[in-house]
């Protein structure tokens, strides 16, 4: 930890002055990175039907464009909550999602230079879009102007973060697989550069699928009703409470479902890049669906597989990198 | 004799091309067990294969595009998966009615094919090519329990990019 925090300074003092931040908005969480720490919330958001009304002003609304809006965990409590699930969204509400983890993020001015993410083949179209509607925009009648936006295809946030890390082979072939929540990416890289051929977005094939399988389990077996965000906090902590007493120990009850998965993936990929796959020196296991499949890797990769600490983090914390 | 699984989307409305129709089967026969068990990885594809090619090729269903994935033995599941690309297939199956009539009606023919087919086509896969006694092409029980070694690459001795250099490096052949 010490190391890459020596590594984020050094990248600091390479853009004099100048403040990054850093934000991956992925389909559960948005992950965002300042020069401090890196923190997460649910990318939701609750449209309140009515904004600018008389009488006191409730706590945590912010208004956009005319309407009022719960974001992140307060919106999860509302019943009117809208995930992020296409790039509409996306492009819809960045700059609330970007206000919201600024003001989550503790920095006391608006950082220069702000560095965000699109699904990978997404990237090329709406690029630029995205620059423009997070270059200037007003949220609560706060003006935030970024001299720099910089939009990066994700993946390549992973690539980075490993670069830094490691500082691996420049000759270096190998995936990334970003395991999110709703899609894997596939991205292929060549001498550390990210190619198009042999990479791909396989979108519903996150680890969603195989979560929603897990709960149904919960649910017949143990008569425990849990959502997606309460069991990955069940399964980081390792057990939960059954109603009627005693441990569920769901690492055990997920092994097999996930293990399941995992074969699935691993047979789409080298079904569909089997020379790149094979050919590989670096797999690189990043995302949210990491936690869940880095104990569970086949013995024949174990030699080339690479999951950074913190793996859910990963491409913010390369955005960071790059936004220098 | 065993429990067939079918996981089809269960919340769509309708299907894409590339949708994905997975087959769990849970066999509790011992002898189909180890028959199974004792093919190559390769035969038991062609095994399934040769299954579903016949149900999905007869009745109402008519595929004449999909694809597989390796299909696994894992303890008593053989779980393998299609990817439904016919069209004329999706139409049918969103014929079928609502998501979950949908799946009880096509779990419901599949049971009844499958079931019909195991003992004999068993057999005569066997006769045609025989297992590998070549224990390296056994079924590996692939996954492993203990927490994955986290690979730390030997340093380069070159500097690392950093910032834009870094996003130029990266992105020069995007």
């Amino acid at each position: 930890m010490k190391k890459r925090n020596e590594k984020q300074k050094e990248v600091i003092a390479h853009v004099v002055g100048k403040t990054i931040f850093a934000v991956d908005q992925g389909y559960s969480y948005c992950k965002c990175m300042t020069s401090e720490k890196c923190f997460k919330f649910p990318t939701a958001i609750a449209a309140k039907k009515v904004a600018g009304f008389e009488g006191a002003r409730e706590e945590g609304l912010y208004t956009f464009n005319g309407r009022d809006y719960r974001v992140g965990d307060d919106a999860v409590k509302s019943d009117a909550k809208k995930y992020l699930r296409d790039i509409s969204f996306l492009l819809d509400y960045a700059p609330l999602l970007v206000a919201h983890s600024i003001i989550l993020s503790g920095l006391d001015a608006i950082p220069e230079i702000l560095v965000v993410g699109l699904p990978l083949f997404e990237h090329f179209k709406y690029q630029e879009e995205l620059q423009k509607r997070l270059a200037l925009f007003i949220v609560n009648g706060i003006t935030y102007k970024f001299d720099n936006v910089k939009v990066f295809p994700q993946g390549m946030g992973t690539l980075a973060d490993y670069i830094t890390t490691t500082n691996p082979d420049s000759n270096e072939d190998g995936y990334v697989f970003d395991v999110g929540f709703n899609t894997v990416i596939s991205l292929r890289y060549n001498g550390l550069s990210a190619q198009q051929e042999g990479s791909r977005q396989y979108d519903q094939m996150g680890i969603s699928r195989p979560l929603e399988e897990l709960i149904n389990a919960l649910k017949v077996k143990h008569g425990y009703n849990l959502d997606l965000i309460s069991l990955n906090a069940a399964f980081v902590s390792g057990a939960i409470r059954g109603d009627v007493g005693g441990q569920i120990n769901i690492k055990e009850l997920a092994e097999p479902i996930m293990a399941e998965y995992l074969d699935e993936l691993i047979n789409t990929l080298k079904n569909d890049f089997g020379r790149y796959f094979n050919q590989s020196q670096r797999l690189i296991l990043s995302g949210g669906g990491a936690y869940y499949l880095s104990e569970l890797i086949p013995s024949e990769y174990r030699s080339k597989v690479y999951v950074p600490p913190m793996p859910e983090f990963a491409n913010v914390r390369g955005f960071f990198q790059v936004g220098g | 004799m065993f429990r067939l699984c079918l996981n089809l989307p269960m919340c769509a409305d309708s299907f894409r091309s590339g949708d994905k129709m997975r087959i769990r089967v849970l066999l509790s026969n011992n002898s189909a067990i180890e028959y199974l068990r004792q093919l190559t990885p390769q035969d038991r594809a062609g095994y399934v294969k040769y299954l579903l090619g016949e149900i999905l090729n007869n009745g109402d269903f008519v595929a004449t595009s999909y694809m597989f994935r390796q299909p696994t033995l894992q303890q008593n599941r053989l779980v393998f998966s299609v990817f439904i690309s016919e069209p004329t297939l999706l139409a049918e199956i969103e014929k079928l009615g609502p998501p979950r009539q949908r799946v009880a009606i096509i779990n419901a023919i599949l049971r009844v094919e499958v079931a019909a087919r195991i003992p004999g086509h068993a057999k005569s896969l066997s006769e045609r090519e025989p297992a590998s006694s070549d224990p390296s092409n056994k079924p590996k029980n692939k996954l492993l329990v203990t927490p994955v070694n986290i690979f730390l690459p030997t340093p380069n001795e070159s500097p690392i990019p950093q910032g834009q250099n870094l996003a130029n490096h990266i992105c020069k052949n995007w």
